[in-house]
């Protein structure tokens, strides 16, 4: 019998069609990978990305399928609160949350990223802004985060992107102050 | 050649051009897409002497790129697992004909289903085809298996079909990147007319042929499932392939409660290699088949006494497998009590058609039109027309048309026949409308036919259609309106309205209607570019919308409209700010004019 491997993270995401749930599930990934993890996904198209429920998975470690069971998963991601709510099973027991939401709620980790992304007069932001938050909870660090969301959002999104991962890292700063 | 993170269906794509293959044909479909999509991009940025296609459907793409294969060269057709039912018939001959060069069908199921009509399996399609298909358990197999499949092809003439799932397509993995080297191959046709041509008498020659061939495939390495896991005496044998392998695989290291078990990993679900079968359900106390989405491996058992799965009902035989399925199964065939499960229902939000879409100013307009109407409609993003009561009928490619006629047919003698609109979308209409569209014209039916024209192939991620042109890698080609192939069909009358102007497409569908007493089918173009195309929305007019008080929370925008970005308040509705694109168009829908827009420069 192999030894059970529970070195492995997983952490699964949860939001609606349009969010951009996957730029943010490809960014987590790149950021694993670029510290020599092994890395895995899983995500949404088609009928479901139409502002239906969106998910997706990342599973950093010795993992051969892109799913993570309900009750394993060590981070959840939402990027809109009635969909993290629906999904805080997903999580493990001593598993935390991250979460667009004005209030902290039931969540471990909070940002209104809706209302950020709207002062900062780019309401499609709200994914970079989780980001930053979650990608800071993971233990990556800013400069990390801003070369791969240099190199994998759209040319004419960069600076907007990378306006929205600041504000979503530094969000978490100045909660623990 | 470096690492990178690759999403399945571009693992598949680099195992194509690595494979050395000369073309590449595809029509779009989730879960397939990305494959002819990325196709495309690398052999642009590697300049490879490959052609690839967006073909008109999936039939075309088969013959086209069989063709191809025969004259020697490699090729790959890609299409999801209900476009392979289209493409059934050049795909039925091919097996038996065989190939000269490498021929590779990939072919995309969707177990679920999460974006498809049906769950069916590949893997039964190719046994009933008679052509071995591969089974792949992640990208980095599926890259694997792709180039491998091509020099297999070609050393026993015959098709491949490879055979990924939804989860390998979309998932995303760290991959070795292969080399890609131009293709040198020339092409070379050698004239057989008793097999590229043949006559049922020497098809049955061909069919023995074929068998002969499928009896040696069976003896290949892919048919012989491989003990990957456990000790070879284990209790419980789980036998298993593509991405359900996987979820066992995970579980089985992640909690140690089955002991006792070994896994057997199959690549090649058909042909398979019987005596090994037999071998393993004589082995074991237990045979355990896991697998998606039907009983494809379990039922190729020669003795099925100790085995259980799909056919027994251990396995759920609908719906996709899931990590929580596998482990409740496998709870159940080994006897771990199991903690009662949390019966929550989980919500689904459902899909429905993007804030600003103009196919809702159609659907709207038609129901006014038409009241009382049958509406069939067709595969794309315009089945959510659904939500907003304008699609009665989904069948599949094309049917929108036919069953018009069909309904028309039905109700003709009646006392007042209901109106009737066929409702299908641009790139579908081309895929598989033309034909009915003559049908029903020379057997007289009558009804409204509404072409969605947004001048792309939207639910799947914007492929480009003949309309729109640049479906090759190389741009050869004309463009094709649809206003052409309509009254090259023999349509009288065709209309070209914007749908945001939702009064005025109210009048022409009522026009068109009564046009159609004496023309039969009257067309009228729907078009307004899809919103997702970032150009296009840049082009059009802003508006910065507002909900009065003279709302009296009806509802009826919501319910009628079905915008998400409208949501029903207590007093009033209200436009929720980051959903809505600012079309304007729900200010016409309002009976009580509440809703108010302002220009925005
Ligand atoms: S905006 Fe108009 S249609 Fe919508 S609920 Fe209010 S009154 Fe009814
Ligand atoms: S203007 Fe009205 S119809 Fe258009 S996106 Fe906004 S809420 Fe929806």
């Amino acid at each position: 019998m192999m030894e059970p491997d529970r070195t492995g993270r997983q952490v699964f995401m949860v939001g609606r069609g349009g969010q951009g749930i996957l730029l943010l599930a490809k960014a987590l990934a790149e950021l694993a990978s670029r510290k020599g993890m092994k890395v895995i996904t899983s995500e949404t198209h088609g009928m479901a990305m139409r502002g239906g429920t969106v998910t997706a998975s990342l599973k950093i470690g010795s993992y051969m399928s892109p799913l993570i069971p309900a009750g394993s998963a060590d981070m959840l991601i939402g990027l809109e609160e009635s969909e993290a709510q629906d999904h805080l099973h997903m999580l493990r027991p001593g598993g935390v949350s991250v979460v667009n939401a004005p209030q902290q709620g039931p969540f471990d980790f909070t940002v209104d990223a809706t209302g950020r992304a709207l002062e900062m007069g780019s309401p499609g932001s709200v994914n970079m802004i989780v980001l930053g938050l979650a990608a800071s909870i993971l233990g990556f660090t800013l400069p990390e985060i801003r070369t791969v969301i240099q190199e994998i959002s759209p040319e004419k999104f960069v600076s907007k992107n990378i306006e929205g991962v600041e504000a979503g890292f530094d969000s978490r700063e100045s909660k623990s102050h | 050649m470096g690492k990178k993170i690759l999403l399945g269906n571009e693992a598949i794509a680099y195992g194509i051009l690595a494979g050395g293959a000369n073309m590449v044909a595809s029509y779009p479909g989730t879960p397939a897409s990305e494959v002819c999509e990325a196709a495309m991009k690398l052999v642009k940025k590697h300049d490879l002497p490959c052609h690839v296609e967006w073909s008109i459907n999936e039939k075309t793409a088969v013959e086209v790129a069989y063709a191809n294969a025969i004259a020697s060269l490699r090729s790959a057709a890609i299409m999801k697992q209900v476009g392979l039912n289209v493409a059934s018939d050049p795909v039925m001959s091919a097996a038996y004909m065989g190939t000269a060069g490498g021929f590779l069908l990939v072919v995309a199921d969707d177990p679920g289903p999460h974006s498809s009509q049906t769950e069916q399996d590949t893997r039964f399609f190719a046994m009933h085809a008679k052509i071995p298909v591969l089974d792949p358990s992640s990208p980095e197999e599926a890259m694997k298996m792709t180039i491998e499949a091509f020099e297999f092809s070609e050393q026993y003439h015959t098709p491949v079909i490879l055979r990924p799932t939804t989860r390998v397509c979309h998932a995303r993995q760290l991959l070795d990147l292969p080399a890609i080297n131009p293709a040198s191959r020339q092409p070379d046709f050698r004239k057989d007319p008793y097999r590229w041509a043949a006559t049922p008498g020497p098809r049955l020659v061909l069919h023995k042929e074929l068998n002969e061939k499928l009896a040696r495939i069976a003896l290949h390495e892919w048919a012989r499932p491989k003990r990957v896991f456990g000790q070879p005496g284990a209790r419980l044998a789980i036998v298993s392939s593509g991405v359900a392998y996987a979820y066992i695989m995970d579980v089985l290291k992640a909690f140690d409660r089955w002991p006792d078990v070994c896994v057997y990993k199959v690549d090649m679900p058909y042909p398979m290699d019987h005596s090994l079968l037999l071998r393993i359900a004589q082995a074991h106390e237990k045979v355990l088949v896991v697998e998606e989405t039907e009983p494809v491996i379990e039922m190729q058992f020669p003795n099925r006494e100790r085995v259980s799965g799909r056919i027994d009902g251990t396995v759920p035989n609908t719906g996709e497998l899931t990590p929580e399925i596998v482990m409740r199964v496998l709870d159940e065939v080994t006897g771990v009590p199991r903690e009662p499960e949390d019966g929550a229902a989980r919500k689904q939000r459902r899909p429905s058609l993007c804030a600003g879409c103009g196919h809702r100013g159609a659907f709207y307009a038609i129901k006014k039109a038409l009241p009382k109407g049958i509406y069939t409609s067709d595969i794309g993003c315009y089945t959510l027309g659904l939500n907003l009561g304008g699609v009665d009928t989904c069948l599949c490619m094309g049917a929108a048309v036919s069953q018009a006629a069909g309904f028309y047919h039905a109700f003709k003698n009646t006392v007042n026949p209901p109106p009737i609109a066929a409702i299908i979308g641009d790139s579908t209409y081309f895929h598989a409308g033309i034909p009915p569209t003559i049908n029903a014209l020379v057997t007289g039916a009558r009804f409204v036919l509404v072409i969605l024209d947004n001048a792309t192939t939207a639910m799947t991620g914007h492929q480009p259609t003949p309309a729109t042109g640049c479906v090759t890698n190389d741009y050869a080609g004309r463009t094709l309106q649809l206003e052409e192939v309509l009254r090259g069909c023999g349509v009288q009358t065709v209309f070209v309205h914007d749908p945001y102007d939702v009064k005025g497409f109210t009048e022409i569908t009522k026009k068109a209607y009564s046009l159609s007493e004496d023309q039969g089918v009257v067309a009228v173009i729907a078009r307004h570019p899809c919103i997702r195309d970032r150009q296009a929305l840049k082009d059009q007019a802003v508006y910065a919308m507002d909900i009065t008080e003279e709302c009296t929370a009806c509802g009826y925008c919501v319910e009628q409209f079905e915008c998400p970005a409208l949501e029903m308040g207590d007093e009033r509705a209200h436009i929720d700010p980051s959903l809505c694109i600012g079309c304007g168009v729900c200010v016409h829908i309002c009976p009580h004019n509440a809703i108010k827009a302002e220009r925005r420069l």
